[in-house]
């Protein structure tokens, strides 16, 4: 396939954009002709060579790589920000890099930092920064630093705005039917940047909604499960801290635990949670109280290189006022093993009440049979005796003859 | 004081409360009439169109006539149909009518609302032996002329005889003259407007001021006129012309240094936009050297994140249908993370996200793309992203495909994962095509 496309289909992958490529879904389609791509601002000047790209982007000086993780400003608005990134190339042939950047996000599902695709245009942080060039072309085993500019507009907001500057490796590849996808690989640096200003942490959980999954052994305990949406509404960037405490009836506490941390949550950004807990003992109802508690970021390493504008480092901005937000919710826990369970023994003590009663039925009736057969054998006895007498005395009568008489 | 005086005093209060409080009713009632009647001037008609002209919103001032027909949405109020005439009040004062008086019983004055039925009068009606009922003069023939600014034009219903200005009912259309007196039209409510600074110093060491023109948060793209840019001493250093929004402005050679600046939008007859306050400021600094790129070898001894990525793209090959879905899987080869930062670095994130598939005017959401991270090989800091089905939010979101931990070392993570694609039967066919982003920061 590389081969393929490094001989044959270069130029056309090269004129088509890296951007896109072609990816057939059905064999229908295999005759169609190829659709021109549109002109992307991600140009194709990657040298497809097949190797892979190695390469890792720093907060940097003029001097090369000075040690920050990543980028951090604490300014006010209307600053001019002048930087250096560093990009250096770790692999075994030469490759061109695009770099720009973009606004952070966070990943739905944990809240991990994570950048705008190149498709959807910044609008924050990402949308000040200039960066002196837009692609780099380096020899295996060198390194650029290429200079940026951050201009922060005079009406930026206060508060946290966080942003990444890439740089990224684009590959495309295309199926038999022109079918396409274009992977592009990107390795940015933070950029935390604070404006002066009234900060506000302030962050709101929604949907809280609980389930219960008894276990198969009906007497061990089942697991539950919390599922909200944790939204950060302020202009901080926070951690949070989140506490579990699962109540069943009467208000016994039945678990009190720490979910993991959230990590740098972005204004504006919101992330799904969802904790489990298992051996949470059937009550048949369960309270469940989450406490998210916001705490200042532990990104250690932005935190202590905050910069101003003229780069002389500053000390952070004082900490916002944190409030922790709690929800509670309710959800049904019932173990339908031991529910099966208890529902069995019923049905057997009702047979075995059923078997018991019947029995004894059987044997107040086979005692009244007997009874009864007792009272006739007794009376057939008595009968018979009392014939036999009768016979007796008619015999001894007619023995006796008249002699009584 | 004798009796008959007191009698006369006490009938005296009395009146004078009856009065009091009729005289407050009618207060009460003296406005423009509720629900207000949406009034429209119009122009000739053209041709042999029947009805109005053209609806006005601007016109002469000093031509023979104001306007050529006057309609409003509906008719004057029971109560007020006596007559009916046309006035032009500035401040509240009556400056005179530009009509003549319409009375309920002459039919031949057009639609006059005195019936109850919306108001459409046009110069095509005539009263012979009369000027216009509509408008027979215009406002520089005014009995007492009105100033330049904001007035009205009345279309009064008159309860009787005689005109009460108070108490009778009327509509009433805002309009401006404008300052030369040449002009009237309806006024524009204009929008708020701010200006966003940024100030930034070039490698020639002057200084480019970029104020943006913003209505609603929003960039005004229409706006019209010019941005003034300010130095730190409040003295108008130059003005750049606005255009889609943005006025730029391009200070000369500066020394090395710091330099603040503020904007103003300020509109050229802008008719949409009112002009700005002055921005925040914005400061530029003008550095000795300039700053440009340097390529050298990579130095030992620097910790980074190094990814070493994936040499070819992914192909999901051809969707079959299985399941009810058309579905089709693919690999996406290895990535190895090599973390070589400085002890307590924070976490790396290896995330993915896919765009929508395209072909032509047809697309899938990027929804109906999953993955399942697995690592490769035994020696791992990190940890694998969850799997991730295809379906509810699938890639269209961003995606863990893996994390590190916090640097205790040097550690490497080498991941992969297998993707499956799962879209409706239903899906038209073609050759999609599709962008997948990881990103590693």
């Amino acid at each position: 396939m590389f081969a393929f496309i490094r001989t044959a289909r270069l130029p056309i992958l090269a004129t088509v954009v890296a951007g896109l490529v072609f990816v057939p879904l059905s064999p229908a389609i295999a005759a169609q002709p190829r659709l021109a791509a549109p002109a992307s601002t991600l140009a194709a000047t990657a040298v497809d060579n097949g190797s892979p790209a190695v390469w890792s982007v720093q907060a940097s000086n003029a001097n090369g790589p000075d040690g920050r993780e990543s980028l951090a400003y604490s300014v006010g608005s209307g600053t001019e920000i002048k930087d250096y990134i560093s990009v250096s190339n770790g692999g075994k042939s030469a490759q061109t890099f695009q770099l720009y950047a973009t606004d952070a996000i966070n990943e739905i599902d944990g809240g991990a930092f994570s950048l705008l695709p190149l498709s959807t245009k910044p609008t924050d942080a990402g949308s000040w920064i200039k960066i002196a060039q837009t692609a780099v072309t380096l020899q295996p085993g060198l390194q650029a630093r290429i200079p940026f500019t951050m201009l922060v507009p005079s009406d930026a907001t206060p508060g946290d705005h966080t942003a990444g500057i890439v740089a990224s490796v684009s590959r495309a590849s295309t199926g038999k039917s022109g079918q396409a996808i274009t992977l592009e690989q990107r390795v940015g640096v933070r950029l935390y940047l604070h404006v002066a200003g009234q900060s506000v942490a302030k962050i709101s959980t929604a949907g809280l909604v609980a389930g219960f999954s008894p276990a198969w052994n009906p007497f061990a305990g089942g697991e539950t499960s919390l599922d909200f949406s944790l939204s950060n509404s302020g202009n901080s960037r926070v951690d949070v801290k989140q506490t579990v405490i699962i109540h069943g009836p009467f208000g016994i506490t039945v678990a009190t635990f720490n979910a993991p941390t959230v990590h740098n949550l972005l204004p504006g950004q919101s992330v799904h949670e969802h904790l489990t807990r298992s051996d949470i003992p059937a009550l048949l109802l369960l309270f469940s109280q989450v406490t998210s508690t916001p705490i200042a970021p532990t990104d250690r390493v932005a935190e202590s290189k905050l910069r101003s504008a003229d780069g002389s480092l500053v000390a952070p901005a004082a900490a916002p006022k944190f409030t922790a937000v709690s929800g509670e919710t309710m959800t049904g826990a019932i173990s339908w093993t031991l529910l099966a369970l208890l529902v069995l023994l019923a049905i057997g003590l009702w047979i075995l009440a059923r078997y018991r009663a019947y029995t004894r039925d059987q044997l107040y009736d086979a005692i009244d049979a007997a009874a009864l057969a007792a009272r006739e054998s007794a009376i057939a006895e008595t009968t018979a005796e009392r014939d036999r007498h009768s016979v007796d005395n008619i015999t001894a009568n007619a023995a006796a003859g008249g002699k009584h008489q | 004081m004798n009796k008959i005086t007191r009698r006369a005093a006490a009938i005296t209060v009395v009146g004078a409360v009856v009065f009091s409080g009729l005289g407050m009713a009618q207060v009460a009632n003296a406005s423009a009439i509720t629900p207000a009647g949406n009034i429209a001037l119009h122009g000739p008609i053209s041709g042999t169109t029947a009805g109005t002209g053209a609806v006005l919103t601007t016109g002469s001032a000093t031509s023979s006539r104001m306007f050529n027909g006057i309609t409003v949405d509906q008719g004057c109020p029971a109560g007020y149909r006596y007559s009916s005439n046309t006035l032009v009040f500035q401040g509240g004062v009556n400056h005179g009518a530009i009509a003549t008086t319409r009375l309920q019983s002459t039919t031949a004055y057009g639609m006059t609302g005195l019936d109850g039925n919306p108001i459409a009068m046009d110069e095509s009606y005539t009263v012979p032996g009369t000027s216009n009922f509509a408008n027979n003069k215009n406002l520089s023939a005014l009995a007492s002329p009105i100033a330049a600014g904001a007035f009205e034009v009345r279309v009064y219903c008159f309860a009787g005889v005689n005109a009460d200005f108070v108490n009778d009912k009327w509509f009433s259309l805002p309009l401006v003259l404008s300052s030369d007196l040449s002009t009237w039209s309806t006024p524009v409510v204009k929008t708020a407007t701010t200006a966003s600074l940024t100030a930034a110093s070039n490698a020639n060491k002057t200084i480019t001021l970029t104020a943006t023109v913003k209505a609603a948060g929003a960039t005004a793209t229409a706006a019209v006129g010019n941005c003034n840019f300010y130095d730190a001493a409040n003295t108008l250093v130059g003005s750049g012309t606005v255009a889609s929004g943005v006025g730029t402005f391009t200070t000369g050679v500066m020394a090395a240094g710091s330099y603040s600046y503020t904007a103003q939008f300020v509109g050229t007859n802008d008719v949409n936009y009112n002009d700005s306050a002055v921005s925040g400021s914005a400061t530029a600094y003008v550095a000795g050297a300039n700053a440009s790129t340097v390529t050298v070898a990579i130095p030992a001894g620097q910790g980074s994140v190094m990814l070493s990525g994936v040499a070819t793209s992914v192909d999901l090959g051809t969707a079959v249908l299985s399941g009810g879905m058309l579905t089709a899987t693919g690999q996406l080869g290895s990535l190895t993370v090599t973390d070589s930062r400085q002890t307590d670095a924070a976490a790396w994130n290896l995330t993915g996200q896919t765009s929508d598939f395209t072909v032509g005017t047809k697309s899938f959401s990027g929804k109906y793309l999953g993955w399942t991270p697995a690592l490769v090989g035994s020696t791992n800091a990190g940890t694998a992203g969850a799997a991730v089905l295809p379906g509810t939010t699938g890639l269209k979101t961003a995606s863990v495909l893996a994390t590190g931990s916090v640097v205790s070392g040097q550690t490497t993570t080498t991941t992969g994962a297998t993707l499956n694609l799962a879209v409706p039967s239903n899906t038209p066919s073609g050759a999609y095509t599709a962008v997948l982003t990881l990103t590693l920061a």
